[in-house]
């Protein structure tokens, strides 16, 4: 909300600058958003007044005019028509720098010699007046002295950004007030003095209230032989600076007192009003009504509406119908001034998408006790600047009066949240402060709360006050006595932050993503199209269609992050996320949350170990695995299986102690093509919660050797089909007792192998703990081994 | 005899002093000291000497033997520490070429942000607490004290996925679903990740991350509050730095405040980063509402607490003097691999 300085000035005195308000207010609770200084723009502007007109000579559309600039008569040539001679307007005198930063120089114009010029309101920045030319000032002006100050524009504007609970500042005197409540100082609030004819108002009008639950208080007033006009230069030069365009001296009058006092008010056009009635009642179902905005808007039984005799006319607090609209053959206004519970007023500003002054306002809170003020405020001004006559009398249905609601203190509790020793003289002082009445019960305080303090309602709500009165700096920090404690985290924590450190230290960068994707991500990964993972939570109300579900799997997101990175020019890319994702699940409204570890991995100038044309996949598992060990976790498996997404002949399965927790694979070529990638991608996505359960800290040390080992090699040919695992097993099954570790370190398929054959090699590590081996013992097994292996896999052992 | 000694220990003397190498110098040793050597013979040849002599002639001769013996290993000494200093010179390298790649990666900055807070917080005694993002209406507004139709839900605008069931727009729900299985006090953060419906630009994003912080035991003050605040703000930006409460609303809280930091840049003055208030504001915090307390089954007049939600985003924007927030989900390699 936008608030003039100088209006501020009207109802309360104060000695602050302009910027020293904003920090007293700021720290009170306003936050102050920006402080603007206006009219500083044309400083250098005065009032000039045209003595006399001359035709150019050289040029049709130019005149020459001496203009009066009280210290001096100036010639200025012109190519406006609209002046005439005795005419007041604002002039740039030589060497002025315009808005629009053009600098006025002595210049001949055709010949004839123009020292300065004359302006528009457009050349200015201000309001338009409508008329295409000069801007003719009023007659009432100063020749000679600044136009700023003759019209009142030297102001400075400063906007706040008022949380919900600031109903009460939604208003100049609603700010005046807290900053009387800061100075001490005296509010000033306007007088108002009602001339009434001798007409009365029930001759012409009848006002019934429906529902008086949701308008718990509806008045009026009617006004007569008004004309409806143009406002006067203040009155738009004081809405203009709080943000509010001017349409007509009617409705800008009720803007005025809305900007004011906080009270919403609407004019009606009386005669347009069938059957001098005034309904205040639900909308019935089908109805409809074109608001001011000019759309016709749909109605239901839950929106409160002002109607007469037979249609709507207006939306309660929200806005006025365009079919009872005050324009200039207005005669006779019914003025109303009402007020609406928040609630009703919120749903009919929701659900047809019309936010206005007024609604905002009253979802909110507006003192019902302002409303006769308010009214006889705005009759008052309409009288006077619209030469209207106020019938006699007012319509006021207010059939609950709403008084000081009175709330029990006890300045210990005040003290006890606080933390501050306020002695309770003084909560009493900070509290009248703010206009509300203390009486002294004793122990405690009872306080009653002015009905503008919507926002104030329990003992804690009055704490807050005094706090922000005393200062939120004056309250001195305090330690408090709390038990010892060392905080901790859980197993399931410290793994998260170990994970990331692995990872980090294996040559992975972590990233950050959205959590959300769209269903099209799900092609373009290849997923069947009754894959689990297409099973998503759903968001209603999408910002941008790339984000219209919760993320199943963190797959698509990180080769998003790989295609962004190749087309930024980076070539390598090695990212994994760990972080949550969605799964709908039957007989609970949450789904279930899940964390991933996922990894993608595009990778130059790695070591294909082994010479199969597949390093990323060998990388990202040597990463994995380094991984799981560090945490801890044996027994990892990782087994042929398919996966949509992945190469059919490069995807593993990986399984921890029996259990599946995911797959580690190469992209499959195709989805490598959906992202425009040229290069082979490896990845993977891990259930982490296995992953947690599986971690242990326990490392149990074992005996360093004291005996030597014995090592053999064993080379083989089997066929490609046969894994190494396979090879591994067999190896163990017949020599575990005295096998202390295999190594493989040598594969070859290729052309000195017959079709569909490859050839491993093998180191055996022999050892045992408590004594030497014996080389006949060592090669009995060996001999074993391979009896077993060509038994089993049909393999060929190589001497 | 004696004469000859003395004349081959001068000798000798003068020639293992000019040895200019290994060589020369195991000559020379064979010349004097070898089992033909001039002094090994005038030893061998002792028998022939008188008697009386032998002892005098002996004990010379040994003498100028040692003598000799130690001058040679001196000078083999020398000899083979400048051969040492000599290859040591040699393998001297060009220090200043670059050193072997390691291919160690980074921590995402907000991580790096959620670590230091998190230690911070340990080391206070709070735990760290969960709860899940996609959640019901009542644990991320209604038992906050957000009525239904109350405009103060449009200060988070909200994404739905179903009737009742929202993105979390805070970790706030945290506080009140560990206030309704915990038992008091309750001392924890919840770091998370939340979310709002807002258009993605250089300072809004529709994700972002939270730590949240919730103490509730028996005489909580404001004034712990800021005890503990100022002492997190003071560990995170320097104990340089000025902190101020300033009045605001949440409707969890009550009262409610926003804590601004001095501006770093400026140091109060005012600039462009602070937008010329001198001041940035981090985090908002206040007393724990009774009607919060009283929703989730705690005694409001025995139990008062503090709450307060930190914004990690900013945070790591201030800290790093990051200008854009989109840069943080972006991943571009070659932002993440400065943190």
């Amino acid at each position: 909300m936008k608030v003039s300085y100088k209006w501020l000035q009207e109802y309360v005195d104060f000695d602050y600058s302009p910027e020293e308000l904003a920090h007293k207010l700021t720290m009170s609770g306003l936050e102050v958003e920006s402080v603007e200084e206006i009219g500083s723009d044309i400083d250098s502007i005065i009032v000039g007044k045209i003595k006399e007109i001359a035709d150019h000579g050289n040029a049709d559309k130019l005149s020459v005019c001496q203009v009066d600039l009280g210290t001096k008569v100036e010639q200025i040539v012109c190519g406006a028509n609209n002046m005439s001679e005795g005419d007041k307007v604002p002039v740039a005198p030589v060497d002025t720098v315009m808005p629009d930063g053009m600098e006025i120089k002595e210049v001949k114009l055709r010949g004839v010699k123009s020292c300065g010029m004359m302006c528009s309101t457009d050349e200015l920045n201000l309001p338009d007046d409508g008329v295409d030319g000069l801007y003719i000032l009023d007659n009432s002006v100063t020749v000679g002295n600044k136009l700023i100050n003759e019209l009142d524009l030297d102001d400075v504007i400063i906007e706040f950004d008022l949380t919900p609970n600031y109903a009460h500042c939604l208003s100049i005197i609603g700010v005046a007030r807290e900053i009387a409540a800061i100075t001490g100082n005296q509010l000033h609030v306007p007088e108002v003095n009602v001339e009434e004819i001798e007409q009365n108002i029930n001759e012409v009008i009848d006002v019934e209230v429906k529902d008086s639950d949701l308008a718990p208080r509806y008045a009026g007033r009617v006004i007569k032989d008004v004309e409806v006009k143009d406002s006067p230069e203040w009155l738009k030069n004081r809405l203009e600076s709080v943000g509010i365009g001017s349409v007509n001296n009617i409705v800008d009058i009720t803007n005025y007192i809305l900007m004011e006092l906080g009270q919403p008010l609407h004019a009606f056009d009386y005669n347009k009003l069938a059957e001098e009635k005034i309904i205040v009642r639900r909308a019935k179902a089908g109805e409809k009504i074109v608001t001011l905005d000019r759309e016709e808007k749909d109605l239901d039984e839950e929106m409160l509406v002002i109607a007469d005799g037979n249609k709507p006319v207006c939306l309660a607090g929200v806005m006025g119908g365009a079919n009872t609209e005050v324009n200039e053959g207005t005669t006779t206004l019914f003025l109303e001034s009402a007020n609406f519970a928040t609630g009703t007023v919120r749903r009919t500003s929701k659900k047809l998408k019309i936010h206005s002054d007024s609604s905002h306002r009253f979802e909110r809170g507006v003192d019902i006790n302002i409303v006769e003020y308010a009214l006889n405020r705005a009759a008052e001004l309409i009288a006077e600047l619209g030469n209207g006559k106020i019938l006699n009398g007012y319509k006021d249905v207010y059939p609950n009066k709403v008084e000081p609601q009175e709330i029990v203190l006890r300045p210990d509790r005040v003290r006890k949240i606080l933390g501050v020793e306020l002695a309770k003289v003084k909560v009493k002082t900070l509290l009248k402060k703010l206009h509300f009445e203390v009486e002294d019960q004793g122990v405690n305080l009872l306080v009653k709360v002015p009905t503008h303090r919507v926002d104030v309602n329990k003992e804690i709500d009055l704490i807050e006050e005094i706090a922000r009165i005393y200062g939120y700096d004056n309250i001195a920090p305090s330690k408090a006595r709390v038990e010892l404690k060392q905080g901790k985290k859980t197993w399931k924590q410290k793994i998260k932050s170990e994970t990331k450190k692995l990872l980090t230290d294996l040559g992975l960068f972590e990233v950050q993503n959205y959590s959300f994707i769209n269903d099209e991500d799900f092609n373009k990964i290849n997923l069947e199209a009754d894959n689990n993972l297409r099973k998503t939570v759903k968001i209603n109300n999408p910002v941008t269609e790339e984000h219209t579900v919760m993320r199943t799997t963190l797959l698509p997101s990180l080769l998003e992050n790989i295609a962004l990175n190749v087309n930024r020019g980076v070539e390598n890319v090695n990212v994994f996320e760990l972080n949550t994702v969605f799964m709908p699940q039957k007989g609970n409204v949450l789904p279930k949350e899940e964390l991933k570890l996922s990894a993608a991995v595009m990778k130059e100038n790695l070591d294909d170990v082994w010479n199969l044309n597949a390093p990323g996949f060998f990388y990202l598992k040597g990463i994995i695995e380094d991984y799981f060990s560090k945490l801890g976790i044996k027994n990892v498996e990782f087994t042929r299986t398919e996966f949509s997404s992945l190469h059919p002949g490069r995807t593993a399965e990986v399984i921890i102690g029996g259990k599946s927790i995911g797959y580690l694979g190469e992209l499959h070529p195709d989805v490598q093509a959906n992202y425009d990638l040229s290069k082979r991608v490896t990845v993977c996505e891990l259930d982490f919660s296995t992953i947690v359960n599986a971690a242990t800290s326990n490392r149990e040390y074992e005996q360093l050797a004291k005996y030597p080992s014995l090592t053999r090699d064993i080379a083989l040919v089997v066929q490609d089909k046969i894994t190494s695992k396979e090879i591994k097993d067999i190896i163990l099954d017949v020599g575990s007792d005295i096998i202390e570790s295999i190594e493989l370190f040598d594969l070859y398929q290729g052309e000195q192998l017959e079709n569909g054959n490859k050839s491993l090699a093998f180191s055996i590590k022999y050892r045992l703990a408590d004594r030497t081996l014996t080389d006949d013992e060592v090669n009995q097994v060996q001999s074993n081994i391979e009896k077993k292996l060509n038994k089993e896999l049909g393999a060929k052992i190589r001497q | 005899m004696e004469e000859k000694l003395k004349n081959i220990q001068e000798k000798a003397t003068n020639e293992i002093k000019s040895a200019s190498n290994m060589d020369q110098l195991e000559d020379l040793r064979i010349k004097y000291l070898g089992k033909k050597g001039e002094v090994t013979t005038i030893l061998r040849g002792m028998g022939d000497l008188p008697a009386e002599k032998r002892p005098v002639i002996g004990k010379l001769a040994n003498q100028v033997k040692q003598k000799l013996k130690q001058l040679i290993e001196e000078k083999k000494e020398k000899f083979k520490q400048e051969e040492k200093n000599q290859k040591l010179k040699e393998e001297s390298i060009d220090v200043t070429l670059p050193g072997s790649a390691i291919d160690s990666a980074t921590k995402h900055p907000l991580t790096s942000i959620f670590d230091e807070l998190k230690d911070i917080f340990l080391g206070l005694g709070f735990e760290i607490a969960e709860g899940p993002e996609v959640e019901k209406d009542y644990y991320n507004f209604e038992a906050l004290n957000f009525p239904a139709n109350h405009p103060a839900r449009d200060m988070q605008d909200t994404f739905y996925t179903t009737d009742g069931v929202l993105l979390r727009t805070h970790t706030s729900s945290v506080q009140v679903r560990t206030m309704e299985k915990e038992e008091l006090p309750i001392r924890i953060i919840a770091p998370g990740r939340v979310y709002r419906s807002d258009e993605i630009d250089a300072t809004h994003t529709p994700v972002f991350h939270q730590v949240e912080g919730l103490m509730i035991n028996e005489n909580t003050s404001f004034a712990h509050l800021k005890e503990i605040l100022i002492k997190v703000v003071h560990e995170i930006f320097g104990q340089d730095r000025e902190v101020r409460f300033r009045p605001s609303y949440f409707p969890f809280t009550e009262p409610s405040a926003e804590v601004d930091v001095s501006c770093a840049n400026c140091k109060g003055e005012g600039c462009s980063i602070c937008s010329d208030t001198g001041w940035l504001e981090i985090l908002g915090a206040g007393m724990v509402h009774p009607n919060v307390l009283e929703m989730s089954g705690i005694d409001s007049e025995k139990y008062s607490g503090y709450a307060f939600g930190i914004g990690v985003e900013r945070l790591a924007m201030l800290k790093y003097d990051i200008d854009d927030i989109r840069l943080l989900f972006n991943n571009d390699l070659r932002f993440l691999e400065q943190f």
